[in-house]
């Protein structure tokens, strides 16, 4: 008889677990790391027994465990970043499973004089490829109108954004579908709100951000690229809680508190743009009729015992434009997201770890025009249903092993009608799903290795994918970590949008003679704090993507057309160096980001050379161009400064290379047009594709703060000033041919922007 | 030698890696290409129809100043041959000689045959050697019964009835045009109304000109029906009427060519999933040059459009 694998696998962990509990000499100590405030879990915070030198830190649910402990006395160590470091001795009897939940409190800052000591265990464990913002530095950073998630993920090193309009993360080469992007586990398929220029997630909902920029762990896949994984707050436990803000653009409230053995939270936003668009619309015909985002995110937690924990969390977001633009023509958008996530917690012992969710996904896209009494609506949604389930397993303490697997349905449905008749359609219903094994092993307190395996399976074309990965990690000296990494990465799945306007996005996947993209991905990473209280970082990367399928962007009319015949296939690498020297203490923090890199893409019959002579028969060969997006070199400089207790400066300035556009050549003009009442046609001839450059992009924002109260309620003042010198970066060139010569003009990004927003928090007792 | 050998000291490791990356960057090996001047064709063949003109001319540097007469083409050698529909060897020749600057007519009177293949070749002392092919789509007629008056916007809409048009492979590629008797701003219907009645005289004027032929852009067979006699039934949109008054509407059947020009010169300047400002170079069939040389078969239907107040109920 032979054992699937994955029966193998379950077999071996509970056999070892038995095992463990018969090493009844051997101690533990394991628990839920959370805020003392808030009661809200706190997600790889640093735990230690300083006397052995043994540690861990606390997984995606705020779960950490340290086996196979000695009896004896010992310090328990736990620190978070901008938490007091709590210790706390312990004796462990022989045999003993110590359950001690440990809350941190946060850092009080008291006097004039701010004084944080940086300790070894308050430096953050830095995985490879992986990088961490705080929701705290979410709202600090200053943003165009609203504090935005993937605006500032933005800043960091290996990030990049298209245009000031654009929300879009660009990481280490890859366009935004390359990102997986989860909310509580579950999958946003258009993280967007006003066409891309802002992201869904309402930073007074949200725990935690990280961003896996690559190599990312066997327990994630589905992306080429990278990972970014947010985390809704678990709500107050301890007390209720309420914050407003009123901002230029938007509005938000948040409620959070106890219920009987859990907690609640419910966020709501939405855009308050209709008295601005009332006093246009005054003095201007085309301004829209309804134009307006909303979203709200809840969720409730419960803990049935000390060793079970669900919680139910949803997301709702949504656009909608009404836009008469004249008597007889008008434009209506509605598109939106909606998530929800059942998650089970489960601690068998204080060797496995279980986690159980069920997610769904909708995202829904409905545009419409009626333009000289011929309508045009489209019909599009996705759905995506979904059962996750995770194992975590501590055999020793050299061992962290975990399992899991992720299975779903995913159904897509697009339908267009053209003057009511039905033009193009298609739905696609697909099963996937996959399994994950990894372990990381930690032979000796210096060397950590995370090696595993990814095992895909998508219906649709009936492809398995099996995806090696391994991370080393080399501590030397306590203070430089030496890291490299491997990963093999599939992707079944390409994204038909617009850098400059997401509002009509479409997902679509793989099929039969539609091979799922994939790439391999060599990270070398260098992690050291040359100084106390400072960190520098430097990561080099080079990325393969094979099998690239994108919507054919000279597709006219798909209408009719097979669905292989809508893609185009190519390839393409990105490779870059990036490098982050931070200050983590004092009066002053924050951090220079450099990164350098490129990234190539190459499609058959497209950036061809021109001049290539076809009378050989044979096609001219692709040449291999920089996407818009390619930067060589990206600066970035965030910096915070508490002037006293009540003021806070923070500024972030931006440096890029400009960006890559074709340049024209030549033109020329069709004069006999059969389908044109036109005088002539012109057309350019243009340059190897992204060739050259704009000029270089840079940028100065400024946000000052001023935290104080009114009515013993906490009030936050903030006042921001963007493009604080007014730079004119260039987005693009536009050319007018109505001018002869042609006019060449360059399109410029935002100006300078004051932006000011007023937040109300209830304090601890209060409601 | 690897960085990592210096580790002792990462600050000087990290020093050469910056060091590296700064010699690199300053290596781009992708460098812009220079502008080269290209001969230009425009060539249209229609099914059933006489061969026309051949207009050639050359590019000119996107900065200058811009006039079909000052960049034409003279004394070149023009033919173009009528190949074998089988062996694809060349049969038949017509040649060409220069009218006007640039503009070469045919020598003789040639009928175009649909289904067959046409090569045109120009030779020219100064330029290389510049060559294309097109096939003639094949041939079709409107066989319903065109209304001799329509009501605009009203429910009654315009069906064309499309008989014997074979795709030879995938599917058929249509433009639909709507051409105008008279361009008069009081014949405007109210969306392009609207959208002209706030220019300026000249660009009124321009604009009532470019209105007169509406065209539909390039719409793909799987949009309309085909019928239980296997006719293809177009759906005629409203959109599609600029004026009131007399129309001809005119279903064109596109060769390859003009597909792969026209789809790709449409989003030159922007446009579908491509970035603004991310231009590409129009896909064209002339080998030795750029510019068009295609050809379609095409019918028309004549109406008279009124707005839909005159309909008597």
């Amino acid at each position: 008889m032979r054992l699937h694998p994955l029966l193998l696998f379950l077999f071996l962990l509970f056999a070892h677990t038995k095992n463990g509990h018969a090493q009844s000499s051997q101690a533990s100590v394991s628990g839920f790391i959370s805020d003392a405030a808030s009661g809200e879990t706190l997600l790889a915070a640093n735990v230690a027994l300083l006397e052995i030198n043994r540690g861990t830190t606390s997984n995606t649910l705020g779960y950490y465990s340290i086996t196979n402990i000695t009896p004896g006395r010992y310090t328990l160590a736990v620190s978070y970043i901008g938490y007091e470091v709590f210790r706390m001795p312990i004796t462990l009897d022989s045999g003993q499973n110590l359950r001690l939940d440990i809350e941190l409190e946060a850092e009080i800052i008291s006097g004039e004089e701010i004084v944080v000591e940086s300790t070894r265990e308050q430096e953050e464990l830095k995985n490879i490829g992986r990088a961490q913002i705080t929701t705290q530095t979410i709202k600090e950073l200053p943003a165009i109108f609203e504090a935005d998630v993937f605006r500032s993920i933005q800043y960091l090193p290996g990030v990049k954004a298209a245009s000031d309009f654009s929300s879009g993360l660009y990481i280490r080469g890859g366009s935004p579908d390359q990102t997986l992007i989860l909310l509580d586990r579950t999958t946003v398929y258009n993280p967007s709100h006003f066409f891309g220029f802002f992201s869904t997630f309402n930073p007074d909902a949200i725990k935690d951000v990280r961003l896996y920029k690559g190599g990312y762990p066997p327990e994630y896949g589905g992306r080429l690229g990278s990972v970014l994984s947010i985390y809704n707050k678990d709500g107050n436990r301890n007390d209720y809680r309420a914050t407003t803000t009123l901002g230029m653009l938007a509005s938000r409230i948040a409620i959070e508190g106890p219920i009987p053995k859990g907690s609640f939270m419910l966020a709501a936003r939405r855009s308050t743009l209709e008295p601005l668009l009332g006093a246009l619309r005054a003095n201007n015909d085309n301004i829209p009729s309804l134009f307006y985002f909303l979203d709200t995110n809840g969720k409730l937690n419960l803990d049935l015992s000390d060793n079970d924990k669900v919680s139910i969390a949803f997301y709702s977001g949504k656009d909608r434009v009404d836009f008469p633009f004249g008597d007889d023509a008008a434009f209506k958008l509605h598109y939106g997201n909606q998530t929800i996530s059942t998650n089970w917690t489960h601690i068998f012992n204080e060797n496995v770890f279980s986690n159980f969710v069920f997610t769904g996904s909708r995202y829904f896209n409905f545009p419409s025009f009626e333009i000289g009494g011929t309508p045009f609506n489209r019909d599009n949604n996705i759905y995506d249903l979904s059962l996750k389930a995770d194992i975590e397993y501590l055999p020793s303490e050299k061992h962290t092993m975990a399992t899991g697997i992720w299975a779903g349905v995913f159904t897509f449905r697009i339908q267009d009608q053209f003057d009511g008749q039905n033009t193009f359609g298609q739905r696609i219903h697909a099963q996937y799903a996959s399994w994950y094994a990894q372990d990381e092993w930690r032979p000796t307190t210096d060397w950590k290795i995370l090696g595993g395996f990814r095992l895909n399976a998508f219906s649709d074309g009936n492809y398995l994918r099996l995806e090696p990965r391994i991370s080393v990690e080399y501590l030397r000296w306590q203070r430089v970590r030496l890291q490299t990494a491997y990963g093999r990465y599939n992707q079944f799945f390409t994204l038909i949008t617009n850098e400059a306007f997401s509002g009509f996005d479409l997902w679509l996947t793989s099929d039969q003679g539609i091979k799922p993209s994939y790439g391999d991905q060599y990270i070398f990473g260098l992690k050291t704090i040359p100084f106390e209280g400072y960190g520098l970082d430097v990561e080099g990367y080079y990325r393969t993507m094979k099998d690239l399928f994108e919507l054919d962007p000279f597709l006219p009319d798909a209408a009719g057309l097979a669905y292989a015949d809508l893609f185009r296939f190519g390839d393409g690498s990105a490779y870059g160096v990036e490098a982050m020297f931070e200050k983590r203490t004092g009066k002053l923090t924050g951090y220079i980001g450099y990164t350098w890199g490129y990234t190539w893409r190459r499609f058959p019959g497209f950036n061809t050379d021109p001049l290539y002579n076809r009378s050989t028969g044979l096609e001219a060969k692709a040449r291999f161009y920089p996407p818009k997006y390619d930067r060589r070199h990206d600066v970035n400089l965030i910096l915070n400064y508490a002037l006293n207790q009540k003021w806070k400066l923070t500024t972030a300035w931006v440096y890029a290379t400009g960006q890559a556009y074709t340049r024209v050549l030549g033109r020329y003009a069709l004069h006999d047009d059969p389908f044109s009442a036109d005088e002539f046609n012109n057309a350019f001839t243009v340059g190897k594709v992204n060739a050259s450059r704009l000029p270089a992009y840079h940028r100065l924002d400024l946000s000052l703060q001023r935290s104080g109260s009114v009515l013993g309620l906490e009030t936050l003042l903030q006042i921001q000033i963007i493009n604080l010198y007014n730079r004119r970066n260039v987005w693009f060139q536009s050319f007018d041919f109505d001018e002869n010569p042609v006019q060449q003009t360059d399109v410029t990004l935002l100006p300078i922007i004051p932006a000011l927003s007023f937040t109300i928090n209830t304090p601890n007792g209060y409601l | 030698m690897s960085i990592f050998l210096n580790i002792h000291n990462p600050i000087k490791g990290l020093f050469l890696l910056a060091v590296a990356i700064f010699i690199g960057s300053g290596c781009d090996p992708y460098t812009q290409d220079v502008y080269t001047e290209q001969v230009v064709v425009e060539s249209y063949l229609t099914a059933n129809n006489p061969l026309t003109q051949v207009r050639l001319s050359t590019t000119g540097d996107a900065t200058e100043v811009y006039s079909f007469e000052r960049f034409a083409l003279r004394g070149a050698q023009v033919m173009i041959w009528v190949l074998k529909p089988n062996s694809g060897e060349k049969d038949y020749r017509i040649t060409y000689e220069e009218s006007t600057p640039g503009v070469y007519q045919p020598t003789e009177m040639h009928v175009v045959q649909p289904g067959y293949t046409y090569q045109l070749e120009v030779f020219h002392p100064e330029y290389p050697e510049v060559e294309a092919f097109t096939t003639i789509p094949a041939s079709f007629q409107i066989i319903n019964p065109i209304p001799d008056t329509l009501y605009y916007q009203s429910t009654e809409q315009l069906t064309l009835e499309l008989a014997s048009a074979v795709a030879k492979q995938g599917q058929n590629y249509y433009i639909i045009n709507t051409v105008a008797e008279q361009a008069l701003e009081e014949l405007l219907t109210p969306f392009y109304l609207e959208f002209v009645a706030d220019e300026e005289e000249e660009e009124k004027r321009q604009s009532l000109s470019e209105l007169q032929i509406n065209s539909s852009g390039i719409l793909s067979e799987g949009n309309f029906n085909r019928n239980e006699q296997g006719n293809l039934e177009i759906r005629y949109p409203w959109l599609a009427v600029a004026y009131f008054g007399v129309n001809d509407i005119i279903p064109s059947l596109i060769d390859q060519n003009l597909y792969d020009y026209i789809r790709s010169e449409s989003v030159q300047l922007g446009g579908s999933t491509l970035s603004p400002g991310e231009i590409q170079n129009v896909i064209t069939p002339i080998v030795g040059g750029v510019g068009i040389f295609g050809s379609m078969s095409r019918d028309t239907a004549r109406t008279f459009i009124l707005p839909l107040e005159f309909e008597v109920p």
